[in-house]
């Protein structure tokens, strides 16, 4: 389809603007491009404005701060073109030429507030959620006095993970690769990425990751791990995300090599090492890694292909239905929703897709005070969607959807359907001790 | 008296733009006569090379020091037009590597500065130059801009009470016995036609001059030769690109703007007219073949156009012919012609008076030209006044201050809405009537809309409607100048219909074809 076919693409996203035929498909599908007419859209930011970005001396629009790296444009588009990442790629130069804002480098940097949240929570969480902390926040750093950052743990899942598992601590924390496979030889071999949410704010959803995995007779390591970079390459810091993938690739490459399937919890820290990584950063070794990384819902469905999945899930008291939301990072893997069939297969939930766009959080994006609103505005059509069909809960596989949907519809409950999985299966457990207690029971009758 | 009594220059191209200016600035009351729009001929159908003078110094050293010479001077006076992209002079085989010596020599004793830099270095600053290169020399030229050449000079010699015809065909020269006292034209629209009177015409048609000539009984021994040249869709280069060799075909690339352009072909051709010679088919593989000894990129990179221009190339050299040329002569090789320019004094050579004739040339040398040609025609008139071009500073063109937060009218080439309507103004307000049908092509060579990726496909039917809202154009002129333009970037994307850009063009089509129902038939 392409007539840049050579090697000099691969080398240089910033060539596939050229095969932009300027359909203005992706303009039409941009969620920002819809809301506000301080982003010009994809076409125009992207492959358009790339041209320009070909001279000696760049032209450096900041309208691209706009793109909230949703990258449904890259998707959409028929042509092969990128500009998401062309819009990454500006954004990053303008970084460079222009220097940082301190507000960026400090949500580029979420790993780092994640440690220092945790190291010092439950302080934190008060400290954040105070009124007037927050405004000095919006003020001073132009952090949108309307959010709540997320709790932070006392533990971190790589500790919890650890003491559970008896394992020992390993450089940035984790396991190192086994030198005797812990299950039968036929049992598959995962290295969960669990990503910083998991790591420092959500806890259970990494246990719950690790359980359901485990239910299904996957031996589950967690190796040495970093932030995967994606706020990073989000707020234009591309030589720091550069080395946060480095150690990654390094350290999952290992269990790469070893036979073990990379798994992922967070739709975002999944895509970035199965595709920025290579696309956007050029690593090597990235490919190793992105030929076995898996979002943990697609890598269920593909137990479930095999036969492998254990369908034994016991409904909860009453049906339960809930309403599923795509992140946009998902619909990126190009693996379908994966979540929705997982979920059907439990007796009594009764799934509806609620088809939106996007939710409008767009990582750290909505947490930028002059980006707040454009935020809320895209997220409207899906707040309602969620209002109209009027259930409790909503299951999206992107920790910031689902801080968006709590914020946006607070009255409803949103998770990972990882969590759903693991009651459906934690109650068959408890109701097969309790069938088992009276089958024994029997069996004892019998005998006597 | 009045304006035309004095000079009639005939031909809006850089040539003539450059010569009403010289004589307005020195005070002579000028006219200045174009069939169709300012660089509409081969002044915005060239390669836009502001030649060091590198590609004539081993053939032709005196042509390549007027080079140098202009090139200094036009980065002073019209910085506007210019784009200081510096040049290199690559050599690939063992021959230009042969060459080379003498290349460097011939800069050194012509002036020219010339430095030889390691080929790393030169692989450095242009990535996608060929990995084999063997040697690479940094050169002075640069990038100009003919369409805002032309332009300014005419809006200079406007300044100075110069008027400015466009539009406007000189279809007959009106003679007095053995004198031109003044042409007949006819104009665009309505074809009518009128006599200007002047003292004095000067004949600057470029390759069109020997027809013009002929309308006074003179034959004029004149050479067409056309060149082809390729747009690529983005600056593959940011300098200019020459292949150190003796001058060949396409062995430059320019970066122009947001583009790059390669090229020349020479083809011999009959007629100057554009709409009268095509660009043959094995003319594109063949740039393409030659382009890549020098960047193998040229050969994947998107190609967007192919246009072509034609270059009036002077045989006769009968002795008295004031001919001003430097080149040597061969026979049957276009490019041994000279490539400078000659000025025809008709009173010395055919006895004819009031009557010049100045052709040939190149747009880097216009200026020279131009101050040649006045001189003469100033002697003629008895007008002492000095030459002052070299001097004074070509007006700003980008005198508009691109406003932010417009509607953007192109979005290929990021010309803004109130950016349209100011030019669509100041075409309104000159001295000839515009033309309907041709406003989208008169506004494209002063914004560059339609010069872009998609050809005109978005900015068309955009500009169309600001005329229609805004200029008192009618919904039936409106739809007949989008018609109009879509058939002349058709006739360029048609060519080069391969890849992306077939791709593209198909998706034009159904556009207009399909929702809007813009045929050829609409007129
Ligand atoms: C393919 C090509 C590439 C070139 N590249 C370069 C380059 O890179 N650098 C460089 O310095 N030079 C270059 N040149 C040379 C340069 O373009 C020309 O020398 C220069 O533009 C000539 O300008 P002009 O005004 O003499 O002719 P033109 O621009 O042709 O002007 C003549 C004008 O006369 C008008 N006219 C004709 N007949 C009539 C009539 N009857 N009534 C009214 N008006 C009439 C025409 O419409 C035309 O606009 C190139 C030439 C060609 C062909
Ligand atoms: S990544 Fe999303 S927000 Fe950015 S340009 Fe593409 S579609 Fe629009
Ligand atoms: S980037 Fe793709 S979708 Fe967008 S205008 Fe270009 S070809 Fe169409």
């Amino acid at each position: 389809m392409a007539t840049i076919q050579d090697s000099e693409t691969e080398r240089d996203p910033r060539l596939t603007s050229d095969q932009c035929i300027k359909c203005q498909i992706c303009t039409a599908y941009c969620p920002v491009a819809r809301v506000t007419d301080r982003f010009p859209g994809p076409k125009f930011a992207g492959p358009d404005s790339q041209r320009l970005r070909f001279l000696p001396e760049p032209v450096l629009d900041l309208s691209v701060d706009f793109c909230i790296n949703c990258k449904t444009c890259n998707l959409v588009c028929p042509s092969g073109v990128k500009p998401s990442d062309l819009n990454t790629l500006a954004r990053a130069n303008y970084v460079a030429a222009r220097g940082q804002v301190p507000r960026n480098w400090l949500l580029g940097h979420a790993e780092l507030l994640g440690r220092l949240g945790s190291a010092a929570a439950p302080l934190t969480n008060l400290v954040l959620r105070d009124r007037l902390v927050k405004a000095i926040m919006e003020k001073v750093m132009g952090i949108s006095k309307e959010r709540t950052f997320p709790a932070y743990a006392r533990r971190t899942f790589a500790r919890r993970f650890a003491g559970r598992k008896r394992g020992r601590l390993h450089g940035a924390g984790g396991d190192s690769v086994p030198s005797r496979p812990r299950q039968a030889a036929k049992a598959r071999k995962v290295a969960y990425f669990a990503g910083c949410f998991a790591n420092y704010n959500d806890l259970e959803l990494g246990m719950a990751v690790v359980e359901v995995l485990e239910h299904n007779g996957c031996e589950v390591v967690v190796p040495p791990q970093v932030c995967c970079g994606l706020p990073l390459i989000a707020n234009g810091e591309m030589a720091a995300a550069r080395k946060n993938g480095e150690f990654n690739i390094k350290s999952l490459g290992k269990f790469a090599a070893a036979g073990y399937d990379i798994v992922f919890s967070s739709t975002s820290c999944g895509l970035t090492v199965r595709s920025d990584y290579q696309n956007l950063l050029g690593l090597e070794g990235a490919e190793r890694i992105a030929a076995r990384a898996y979002d943990i819902s697609e890598y269920l469905l593909l137990l479930h292909d095999e036969g492998r999945l254990d369908l034994a899930f016991e409904p909860g008291e009453s049906p339960l239905r809930l309403a599923y939301h795509a992140p946009c990072h998902l619909k990126a893997h190009g693996v379908g929703y994966p979540a929705v069939k997982l979920l059907q297969l439990i007796p009594g939930v009764e799934v509806t897709d609620l088809g939106k766009i996007c939710c409008g959080i767009g990582g750290t994006y909505g947490f930028k005070k002059e980006k707040y609103q454009i935020s809320m505005d895209i997220g409207q059509e899906l707040f309602e969607a969620i209002r109209n069909s009027g259930v409790p809960l909503v299951a999206s596989d992107c920790e910031t959807c689902r801080i968006q949907i709590e914020h946006g519809v607070p009255e409803v409950h949103a998770v990972h359907p990882a969590i759903l999985l693991r009651e459906a299966y934690r109650r068959a457990e408890a109701r097969g001790r309790a069938n088992g207690r009276s089958a024994e029971r029997y069996s004892q009758d019998k005998d006597k | 008296m009045e304006k035309g009594e004095w000079v009639v220059v005939i031909g809006g191209g850089s040539t003539g733009t450059g010569i009403a200016r010289d004589l307005a600035m020195r005070g002579v009351p000028t006219t200045l006569i174009e069939m169709e729009d300012l660089a509409s001929g081969t002044t915005g159908r060239c390669h836009g090379l502001l030649h060091s003078g590198g590609r004539y110094v081993v053939a032709d050293p005196a042509t390549a020091r007027e080079c140098i010479e202009e090139n200094r001077i036009l980065r002073r006076i019209a910085p506007h037009c210019i784009e200081d992209t510096g040049g290199l002079f690559v050599a690939v085989t063992d021959e230009d590597l042969e060459y080379l010596p003498r290349f460097l020599s011939a800069c050194r004793k012509t002036g020219l500065p010339a430095e030889e830099i390691s080929v790393r270095e030169a692989l450095a600053i242009e990535p996608h130059l060929s990995p084999r290169i063997q040697a690479a020399v940094r050169v002075p030229d640069a990038s100009v801009d003919p369409f805002r050449l032309a332009v300014a000079n005419a809006a200079g010699a406007r300044e100075y009470g110069a008027e400015i015809l466009r539009h406007t065909k000189v279809v007959g020269l009106v003679k007095e016995g053995d004198a031109v006292a003044g042409v007949r034209v006819a104009e665009e629209g309505d074809g009518r036609e009128r006599v200007i009177r002047s003292r004095f015409v000067v004949n600057a048609a470029g390759a069109w001059s020997g027809k013009i000539a002929g309308m006074a009984g003179i034959s004029l021994e004149l050479v067409l030769s056309k060149g082809t040249l390729l747009i690529f869709n983005h600056r593959i280069v940011n300098t200019v690109i020459n292949h150190c060799h003796p001058a060949g075909d396409g062995d430059i690339i320019v970066p122009a703007g947001t583009v790059s352009i390669l090229g020349t072909t020479s083809v011999t051709v009959p007629e100057p007219d554009h709409d009268r010679y095509g660009i043959e088919d094995e003319e594109i593989p063949y740039l393409l073949e030659k382009g890549s000894a020098m960047a193998p990129f040229v050969r994947s990179a998107r190609v967007i156009r192919a246009f072509a221009g034609v270059r009036p190339l002077f045989e006769g050299d009968e002795e008295g012919q004031g001919h001003y040329g430097h080149g040597e002569h061969r026979e049957h090789d276009d490019r041994a012609v000279s490539r400078n320019y000659v000025i025809i004094d008709h009173e010395t050579v055919h006895g004819i008076k009031n009557f010049l004739t100045v052709t040939g040339g190149k747009l880097t040398t216009y200026r020279r030209m131009a101050e040649a040609a006045a001189d003469v025609a100033c002697a003629r008139l008895g007008v002492a006044a000095a030459c002052r071009t070299a001097g004074e500073g070509l007006p700003g063109v980008a005198s508009t201050e691109k406003p932010r937060n417009t509607f953007t009218i192109c979005e290929c080439e990021f010309v803004p809405r109130a950016e349209i309507q100011d030019r669509l103004e100041k075409l309104n307000a000159a001295d000839s009537p515009q033309p309907p049908q041709a406003l989208l092509a008169d506004l494209r060579r002063r914004t560059r809309i339609g010069m872009g990726t998609c050809q005109g496909a978005y900015c068309g039917y955009r500009t169309a409607g600001v005329a229609h809202e805004t200029a008192s154009f009618s919904a039936r002129e409106a739809n007949w100048m989008l018609a109009k333009f879509l058939q002349e970037r058709w006739k360029g994307t048609r060519p080069v219909l391969w890849g992306d850009q077939a791709r593209e063009a198909a998706l034009v089509a159904h556009i207009y074809r399909g929702i809007f129902n813009i045929d050829e038939k609409v007129q």
